[in-house]
């Protein structure tokens, strides 16, 4: 199909959508019990390693968490959305087998699907198939192949009336390789308001209806420099992460959905009534590297 | 000479303005029957020999003067027939008077049937003065000087457009209550002798037009100029001529004129963008001006202009069309089932063609309204007439007002110019050479300071250059009554450049040459034969960076490395496309049945200089057949079938290695239709039309990486429907229609394939081998176009649209991509399986010319959606596609503007 809109109507309707599109929720709203983030430990593995998960969820005020279930896969039997998975096998989730043994085979049949764990009771891990390189050939196992991870947000209420529409299904990939400079995750040391630094058990204040200008401070080192073969020409170069931020907040408004180097600030205009607000932020390395920070601001009325 | 006039008899002829006055009077010996209506006269009777009276003797000792008023009858010959005094001056000069005008000879009056007796009246004066008293001359040489100082001349012309005016009658005045008359000639020029000189008043009227009067002083012995402007109360009148078809080997043609559809609302003033509210043509997303006829898809249809192609016909946004409206002699509106002149396009067709005339003064127009101003210059040059023609656009200024606090700013800008000389009065054809061209450049991005996006490779402003060139030659020739030729030689060049963000960088320019002849030969009035080319040869250079390579793009991987790649190519390509077309004309009386089968045979190669295979390497023959049958007086009946091949687009054509492997795409058509008059000046057209698509240009589902083709030939599309338009024509100041249009159009990329086996899950995906509705498909294409002008050049004219809302696919929620921060939509209804509610909008436009001596000054006020609904154009997910709003069309948009004509 060939559905050439010219540039002009691309732009026209982009520069026209703005109003539409913030009348509606914002990806940086905290209004419903989401998925954020997740992190590997480590973040990019060998074959025949260990790695550990967990997963940054939102849960607004009042809501419970039944639970995350994660599942893991390589990527031949993967679709561009994640593992293939079974959808009997999920229906279980929400209905588990009560007979001993009929639990034991359905259990057996979800780790056979690729289920890493099932968060809190059941913390996701993965011992990476040592056959996961084997089809590469020695310059590509250096760069390695992306697998995927799967998550499932079930909240409390899911289980309860079986209605599946909050339920959240994300994806994620998970690099393994021979690389011997593995990637490491990012670790966000502390935020700044106004570039003040502020201690993750501070808590800035604001007048309802100000604005503040937040940013984040980086571990030493955690903007990492690699090197970079080219698994095709053999060539090398050093190569310099170029991380980015997403923010979200409970209350008040974000200028922008995310920030990158060199512009990692944001601004954010507190509601206009008083209130405790939480803000989260993430960084991303581009690499599969995760992590985050959250703090809370107090808005105060005038 | 006047020195010897010792007396001075000064004639001042009266030959009354009126001629029905003339008639209204019958002369005594007149048998014409009183009831007979008496026809109009075309042609005033003109003294033609001039008898000069002797002064009698007693009143020039006596110093009398006097004027005798006399009623003459002419026959048909020009001789007089009958005099009679109406007013004496006296016994003498009643008897002089009436003894010299029995001499006077005519050049006879004239009615519809020729020569035709009129009576007119004239006053012969006798005037003393200094030299009048010194002598008397009597001989013939001194009674015709007396005659001939002519001390008044001058030229009557039309009020703003300058347009010298033929048989305008003048009166003229003297202070003594004579009265004169004389007319304009051909040119527009009069002269006369007017005595006793000093302050005369000059009279000028004529219906329709404004009535001039004029008081100058004229002195003894100089002779005065005087130019008379007349305004005429209703210029207008005459460019009322709108949209007909001209009977052709294109069925369903419809021709534009520009001077009634420039008048249409929404049109900013543009006569080619009221093609948007003809059948068959869709209504484009913003009022952007895509060309979506008959289902096809924007890029299937083509343009030209006089013949020559070019890439687009609207600057960016579709606002105007890339020609200087007051160039444009007409559009050419061709939705489908055209002739063998026009291919590779499965699409419609569009044809503007330039001005052929120049006109005798210099003019000089200007045009501004809120999106850009131009002007034009045109006149002669010895014997070449010349036009020169350009604009600039500065809607860049305005639109960061309406998104300044989106933290998002657009900025289009363009340009144009034309130029074009033509040589007049070339005996058996015509010479012309014209060049013209465009540039449009598009910006658009955030703030410095401010992300767009996440992706560091795009965090640049969006930024686009199109550009296109053309030259041609054009040389017509008549070789005979039954043989003519036409040949355009052209240069052009097209150029594109594009820059997404600071990530992908492409630029492309095309130089080509082009040769468009044809040659007809028409041995009888039931037959000819149409023989051309239509040659198009060139090469291209592209340029492309990309941040991620072809792998990259495959593995789709985010986490991946990208491996930046910078390629080009270059190459050439030829396409000598021949046709042949016939004109038979099967019964006796020619004009009720013309048959028109043709045939085009298309052929061409790309090559990239770097691949020893060509990159495509196509043929294929279009055979067509059109008919016109009359029904009777006042209808036609038509049908059209043929075969219609498209080249692959610019961006399909190339391959790093190898060739494309593409072929044309093509599409078979039919069509059969009826024009009737209703009632005189009130028609109907009405076409029904299918179309059955194949070999479409669609993505290779199996590519993987550059080695791979990245298009094939598996698509195919069917699109059918009627369309109509019911046209009243300019009479009594109304002009309108009504069109509309019934269609539906579909695609399927992959007919050999099923869900079940290689496509995508999906069921009802353009992947997944099921049929789906075109993008624009829109079932029901409702307009209505009402235009009245009322007098003192004032119109107000209202267009309305109803038009089916555009299908689109719907969203039950999103996946969240944890690598790169997004959701993405998942559908659970097949591929455009619901369409957005209907569109509906009131245009509304009124103008006014004010005219003045030498300049013309038309202004307009164009109100876009005066009364609309919610017209949304698209619609548009929240982040985890939980939540949707409809993107509305343009809002209310007050657009003025003006126009000025200068003639100098």
């Amino acid at each position: 199909m060939k559905n050439q809109y010219t540039l002009f109507s691309i732009v026209v309707c982009i520069a026209t959508t703005g109003c539409s599109v913030q009348e509606m929720a914002q990806t940086w709203q905290l209004d419903r019990l989401r998925v954020l983030a997740t992190q590997s430990t480590p973040a990019e593995a060998a074959p025949g390693d260990t790695v550990e998960f967990q997963s940054l969820i939102y849960q607004p005020p009042g809501e419970s968490l039944e639970g995350v279930v994660w599942f893991g896969c390589l990527n031949e039997s993967a679709t561009s959305f994640g593992c293939t998975i079974d959808p009997d096998l999920l229906d279980g989730l929400s209905e588990p087998p009560t007979d001993p043994s009929e639990q034991f085979e359905w259990f057996t049949e979800l780790q056979a699907a690729g289920l890493l764990g099932f968060e809190p009771a059941l913390p996701p891990n993965w011992n990476i198939p040592v056959e996961a390189l084997d089809t590469l050939d020695e310059a590509d196992k250096v760069e390695g192949v992306s697998a995927f991870l799967n998550l499932t947000v079930i909240p409390a209420e899911a289980d309860e009336s079986g209605n599946d529409e909050d339920i959240e299904i994300a994806f994620k990939r998970y690099p393994i390789s021979l690389n011997p400079e593995p990637n490491e995750n990012p670790l966000l040391s502390h935020f700044l308001v106004n570039g003040t630094e502020y201690g993750l058990e501070e808590v800035p204040k604001i007048i309802a209806g100000g604005t503040l200008e937040f940013d984040v401070a980086f571990e030493d080192g955690s903007v990492q420099e690699y090197t970079y073969t080219n698994p095709d020409t053999g060539e090398s170069e050093i190569r310099t992460e170029t991380p980015y931020l997403s923010w979200y907040t409970e209350s008040g408004r974000f200028s922008n959905t995310v920030s990158l180097l060199p512009y990692t600030s944001i601004e954010w205009t507190a509601p206009d009534t008083p209130t405790r607000s939480e803000i989260i932020v993430t960084v991303r390395d581009r690499r599969g590297g995760m992590d985050w920070i959250r703090f809370d601001v107090i808005v105060e009325a005038e | 000479m006047n020195s010897a006039l010792p007396l001075l008899p000064v004639a001042l002829m009266l030959m009354l303005s009126a001629p029905a006055f003339a008639q209204d009077t019958p002369a005594p010996n007149q048998d014409t029957p009183e009831s007979d209506e008496p026809l109009p006269l075309v042609k005033n009777p003109e003294l033609v020999e001039y008898v000069q009276a002797p002064y009698p003797e007693a009143a020039k000792e006596e110093g009398r003067e006097g004027t005798v008023l006399l009623l003459i009858e002419i026959d048909e010959a020009g001789d007089v027939s009958y005099i009679e005094v109406l007013e004496s001056a006296g016994a003498d000069f009643d008897a002089a008077a009436t003894e010299a005008a029995w001499n006077f000879v005519f050049d006879p009056a004239e009615d519809a049937n020729g020569p035709t007796p009129v009576q007119i009246e004239f006053s012969y004066g006798f005037v003393l003065d200094a030299s009048t008293v010194e002598g008397a001359v009597e001989d013939e040489q001194a009674k015709e000087e007396v005659f001939l100082p002519i001390n008044l001349d001058g030229v009557v012309v039309e009020m703003g457009t300058k347009r010298p005016l033929a048989n305008f009658p003048i009166l003229i005045t003297t202070a003594d209550g004579t009265v004169i008359e004389t007319q304009t000639d051909e040119n527009g020029t009069y002269e006369a002798a007017v005595y006793p000189v000093g302050i005369v008043s000059i009279q000028c009227a004529y219906p329709e037009y404004e009535t001039s009067v004029r008081e100058i002083e004229l002195t003894e012995g100089d002779r005065t100029s005087l130019r008379i402007w007349m305004k005429n109360l209703n210029y207008r009148e005459d460019e009322l001529v709108g949209v007909y078809r001209k009977p052709s080997a294109d069925v369903a043609r419809r021709t534009l004129t520009m001077e009634e559809v420039k008048r249409v609302p929404g049109t900013f003033g543009d006569p080619v963008r009221v093609i948007q509210s003809l059948p068959g043509a869709a209504r484009s997303p913003f009022g952007s001006g895509f060309l979506i006829i008959r289902g096809a898809n924007p890029e299937d249809s083509a343009v030209y202009v006089d013949g020559i192609r070019v890439p687009l016909i609207y600057h960016l946004g579709g606002l105007v069309s890339i020609l200087n409206p007051d160039l444009i002699d007409t559009v050419d509106y061709l939705p489908g089932s055209y002739g063998v002149q026009y291919g590779r396009s499965l699409g419609g067709v569009v044809d503007v063609k330039t001005k052929q005339e120049f006109p005798e003064d210099n003019q000089f127009y200007w045009s501004t309204d809120i999106i850009d101003s131009g002007g034009l210059v045109q006149g002669r040059v010895g014997d070449w007439g010349v036009a020169v023609a350009g604009r600039r656009s500065y809607i860049d200024v305005f639109i960061p007002l309406f998104t300044q606090n989106q933290n998002f700013t657009v900025s289009p800008k363009w340009y144009d110019y034309q130029v074009k000389v033509q040589q007049l009065d070339r005996k058996n054809g015509s010479l012309s050479i014209f060049a013209f061209g465009y540039r449009d450049q598009l910006t658009a991005g955030t703030n410095a300071n401010t992300a767009q996006g996440s992706d560091p490779d795009f965090q640049g402003d969006f930024g686009s250059i199109n550009s296109a060139h053309r030259a041609y030659v054009q040389w017509k020739h008549n070789f005979s009554d039954t043989w003519n030729m036409t040949v355009t030689p052209s240069y052009g060049i097209d150029s594109a450049s594009f820059d997404v963000g600071g990530g992908v960088r492409v630029t492309q320019d095309q130089p080509m040459l082009e040769l468009r002849a044809e040659t007809r030969w028409a041995p009888s009035d039931r037959f000819n034969l149409l023989l051309g080319t239509d040659t198009v040869a060139g090469n291209f250079t592209f340029k492309a960076e990309l941040p991620f390579s072809f792998e990259d793009a495959a593995s789709f991987d985010p986490l991946a490395e990208r491996n930046p790649v910078s390629f080009g190519g270059e190459g050439y390509y030829y396409t000598p496309d021949i046709y042949l077309q016939t004109e038979i004309h099967p019964l006796k009386d020619v004009d009720r049945w013309v048959i028109y089968p043709g045939i085009r045979y298309g052929v061409g190669q790309i090559w990239d200089t770097e691949n020893p295979d060509p990159l495509i390497n196509v043929q294929g023959w279009d055979p067509r057949l059109s008919t016109r049958f009359k029904t009777g007086e006042n209808g036609t009946l038509k049908g059209g079938v043929g075969l219609y091949s498209q080249w692959p687009q610019p961006f399909e054509v190339w391959r790093p290695n190898g060739s494309t492997e593409l072929d044309m795409e093509k599409v078979l058509s039919a069509e059969l239709g009826l024009e009737q008059q209703i009632i005189p000046g009130l028609n109907a057209d009405v076409s029904v039309f299918g179309k059955k698509l194949y070999d479409l240009i669609v993505d290779n589902p199996r590519a993987t990486d550059a080695d791979s083709l990245f298009y094939v030939n598996e698509g195919i599309g069917r699109i059918y429907g009627m369309e109509a338009i019911i046209k009243q024509d300019p009479i009594n100041n109304l002009f309108g229609w009504i069109s509309y249009t019934l269609s539906r159009s579909e695609r399927n990329d992959y007919p050999n394939r099923t869900s079940e086996l290689e496509a995508d899950e999906v069921i009802g995906a353009p992947s997944s081998g099921d049929w789906y509705l075109f993008d624009l498909d829109q079932t029901h294409i409702l307009t209505g176009v009402l235009g009245y002008q009322f007098p003192k050049d004032f119109g107000v004219s209202g267009q309305l649209q109803y038009v089916t809302g555009n299908p689109y696919t719907p969203y039950s929620g999103g996946i969240y991509d944890l690598d790169q921060d997004f959701y993405t939509g998942y559908s659970t209804a097949p591929y455009n399986s619901e369409r957005l509610p209907n569109f509906f909008a009131l245009n509304l436009r009124a103008d006014k010319t004010f005219t003045f001596e030498k300049w013309q000054l038309d202004a307009y006020a164009d109100f876009l959606n005066v009364i609309r609904g919610e017209n949304p154009e698209f619609v548009v997910y929240n982040y985890d596609y939980t939540d949707r709003r409809f993107i509305r069309s343009l809002p209310f948009i007050p657009s003025f503007g003006f126009e000025t004509e200068f003639h100098f």
